[in-house]
């Protein structure tokens, strides 16, 4: 201030002089209302920031959620088709079914071819030739086939197609090849029984009588198509046909090993064609190669689970007044905390909460798994009031001019501040309102659980611990005269214990949708071992309970 | 030319702020905690400047509700922009500065000034320039809110805070000439003001005599 200002000073000063010492220093004290006003802007400008980090964070766990089941569906579809030869015919279905009318233009051509191309070829059936035409018919088949796989190249898709099938039931991809050269493979319908395949019913011991066999299958399970397969075994002496031989045998070999029953038609003396049925054992692999899968190996799960969160605060009840004198003001005052307290008590309602949760486990053998993770959780109640409480002042009023008024704040102020209800100011009856209480946590979570599978369906029981973080809580009243209350988990201030344990536990059931994707259901009941907030004598210990709803992916192959 | 009702003159027409004793925390914690959005640090902080700063505001503003509106306003931004202060220059300045700028855009905003053209013909340099009284803080204060609004701030802006013209012309979106004729005349016009002043100080001491 000017005050200062020597005496030379105050002669011969310019206009700027005047006002430059007159203001310099100046200091003039605020009203108390001003840093009210702040504090309540900057409350609100607080909220506002931490809605819009709460839409962003719920957007990114959005976002997360609909990547990861997009990832699994196309996992899920990718798996059919790789593992699909183990499932079987159910997975092969979409590319079997064009094969039928392919595969049968693909027979008329080749009857076609073989009656056009020599005269002499007539006379054999499709199904054969005799020993003594054994060359010419070896001559025409591969011509002709060799005219329908040129002709017809859809028809080497068809056997590439076909190709893991056979590798299923005992790698016939050779026999593939060597078909070529006089037989024909039909491919049979999606509901066809892998058994429906090709085989050809040959004597291994055949000796040098050159003895052919074509054999073709009929699978009685399948409605409509007919799969045939026309072989031509050629004798062992027929250096010609050393190759054709080979693959008899070969196919002749696997295919006896794998095939269940199948009836077969071969040629047996001259040239009638018998039935025979050809017990074959199922191919032992499939099975066990399965179980091995099932044993060990990483998972990935997410689940996200709607919950009953019951979470109240406890507060205390007003002091006895039993044999103490008190004004008529402060009876009813009491009165109205009681009835405050009721209310409150009885307007607790849980609003919508959900956890989600992100984890990794690992499967120690068929029944048991550990699994840990990220998890997120998301609490909401609310109460209704009917009452603002205001706190009394303790400090003496040297001005009562500027009265410092405590704020009005919902009764629930009296749980994180207990000494509060013996230094009431007033209890004042206001219009009704709701308090909201908003936690949010996250948490690591630690689970052992016992799978049973019955087929595709499993049961399962699981348990463990958590380890809660209270991330934020938020109390806010959409009463305007009631400050919004926000406590961060950095708060020493903060009435919330930030670290919470909680043992969980549920039981549920899956469903194995493939070999690495399985969906689960399950009942979930949470039970905190600590209270939310640090003076936990009063306080009952929260729990939540709700229906998880997940899914699985098995990592290892 | 000027109305004006008698003013005091006591120099302490303003008794300085009684700051409630800080805690014994440095300015640097009391930013950091402020950052942190402890309530306690920046409530602290507003302490330790609202005073100042409502004498600042109040020089730009009309009324002195406008002025506290000006400072509310301005804590708000410097709560929020604390993280970026670099403490290249005290905090003092910086926070002046934003009050300064919060003032000029109510200014801005509230009044949609344009200078009304009240010209009075201040006659310039023709009078001497020696003003030998003390005057107080709000009675300053009323001499230069009864300035037309723009020549108050350029007046503000060029003799109290030491801006350029140039930079008053940025500030104030208008040309550096504009800045400096408003400012003479601003002057100009204070300048007949004290002369009254003095002269009814003088009055009244040889009145009294």
């Amino acid at each position: 201030m000017k005050e200062s200002s020597g005496e030379d000073n105050k002669r011969n000063r310019r206009v700027e002089d005047v006002f430059r010492d007159g203001f310099e220093g100046a200091q003039v004290p605020p009203p108390a209302r001003l840093w009210d006003n702040l504090d309540q802007a900057l409350e609100n400008q607080e909220l506002k920031h931490y809605r819009t980090q709460a839409f962003w964070y719920r957007s990114v766990a959005a976002a997360c959620l609909l990547l990861l089941l997009t990832a699994g569906a196309y996992l899920w579809q990718q798996d059919q088709s790789l593992f699909g030869t183990n499932e079987g015919h159910l997975a092969k279905a979409p590319a079997a079914k064009s094969t039928p009318s392919e595969g049968a233009s693909g027979v008329n051509q080749n009857a076609i071819n073989k009656s056009g191309e020599e005269e002499s070829t007539k006379e054999s059936s499709v199904f054969g030739s005799n020993p003594g035409k054994q060359a010419k018919n070896e001559m025409a088949s591969h011509q002709s086939v060799e005219r329908t796989t040129n002709s017809l190249p859809s028809r080497q898709e068809d056997k590439k197609q076909s190709r893991p099938l056979s590798a299923e039931t005992g790698r016939m991809a050779n026999s593939q090849e060597k078909i070529n050269t006089g037989a024909v493979t039909l491919g049979s319908r999606g509901e066809a029984n892998p058994a429906a395949l090709a085989i050809s019913a040959t004597n291994p011991k055949a000796d040098g009588a050159g003895k052919a066999a074509e054999a073709a299958i009929r699978n009685d399970e399948s409605s409509s198509m007919a799969s045939a397969s026309v072989m031509a075994l050629e004798s062992f002496k027929t250096n010609s046909s050393l190759a054709t031989t080979k693959a008899g045998t070969a196919v002749s070999a696997d295919s006896l090993m794998n095939t269940r029953v199948a009836t077969v038609l071969y040629q047996g003396e001259g040239n009638n064609l018998q039935m025979a049925k050809v017990d074959v054992e199922p191919t032992p692999a499939l099975p066990e190669e399965k179980k091995k899968t099932t044993l060990k190996g990483w998972m990935v799960s997410l689940s996200y689970t709607p919950l009953y969160a019951y979470a109240p605060i406890a507060v205390a009840e007003a002091p006895s007044r039993e044999g103490i004198r008190m004004s008529a003001e402060q009876q009813q005052m009491y009165e109205q905390y009681d009835q405050a307290l009721q209310e409150y008590r009885e307007s607790y309602s849980p609003a919508y909460s959900y956890s989600a949760k992100l984890g990794a486990g690992y499967q120690l053998n068929d029944h048991w798994q550990i699994e840990t993770g990220f998890l997120y959780g998301h609490n909401e109640a609310t109460t209704t009031h009917s009452f603002l409480i205001t706190k009394a002042d303790n400090v003496m009023r040297i001005n009562s001019a500027v009265p410092r008024v405590n704020r009005p704040e919902p009764i629930v102020k009296v749980a994180f501040e207990p000494e509060l209800v013996n230094n009431l100011e007033a209890v004042t009856p206001t219009e009704r309102y709701q308090t909201k209480y908003k936690y949010q946590q996250i948490g690591v979570p630690l689970r052992i659980a016992y799978h049973k599978s019955i087929s595709k369906v499993f049961a399962f029981v699981s348990g463990g611990v958590n380890l809660n973080l209270l991330l934020n809580n938020r109390i806010e009243s959409d009463n305007q005269d009631v400050q919004a209350k926000r406590y961060h988990y950095k708060d020493e201030a903060s009435p919330f214990r930030a670290w919470q344990w909680a043992a969980a536990t549920s039981a549920g059931i899956g469903y194995q949708v493939n070999r690495k994707m399985s969906l689960t259901v399950a009942p979930e009941l949470t039970y905190s071992f600590s209270s939310a907030l640090k003076e936990s004598q009063t306080q009952a210990d929260p729990y939540q309970v709700g229906v998880s709803i997940g899914g699985k992916y098995r990592l290892s192959k | 030319m000027v109305k004006r009702t008698l003013l005091t003159r006591s120099p302490h027409t303003t008794q300085p702020l009684k700051l409630k004793p800080a805690k014994d925390l440095s300015e640097e914690d009391l930013i950091k905690g402020a950052v942190a959005g402890k309530r306690e640090a920046q409530h602290q902080l507003y302490q330790r400047y609202a005073g100042k700063m409502l004498a600042v505001s109040k020089r730009y503003a009309r009324t002195d509700f406008e002025a506290e509106d000006i400072l509310q306003d301005a804590f708000l931004k410097v709560f929020t922009y604390l993280k970026n202060f670099k403490g290249e220059c005290p905090l003092e300045f910086w926070v002046k500065r934003i009050v300064i700028n919060t003032a000029l855009k109510h200014q801005h905003s509230n009044r949609h000034l344009t200078v009304t053209d009240q010209e009075e013909e201040w006659d310039e340099a023709s009078e001497q320039e020696n003003f030998d009284s003390q005057h107080g803080y709000e009675e300053l204060l009323q001499l230069v809110r009864e300035l037309p609004p723009r020549y108050q701030a350029v007046f503000n802006l060029y003799a109290i805070e030491g801006f350029s013209h140039k930079e008053i012309g940025e500030m104030l979106d208008i040309t550096e000439s504009t800045s400096k004729s408003q400012y003479s005349r601003a002057r100009a016009s204070l300048r007949q003001a004290l002369q009254n002043l003095e002269n009814q100080y003088h009055e009244r001491v040889i009145g009294r005599g």
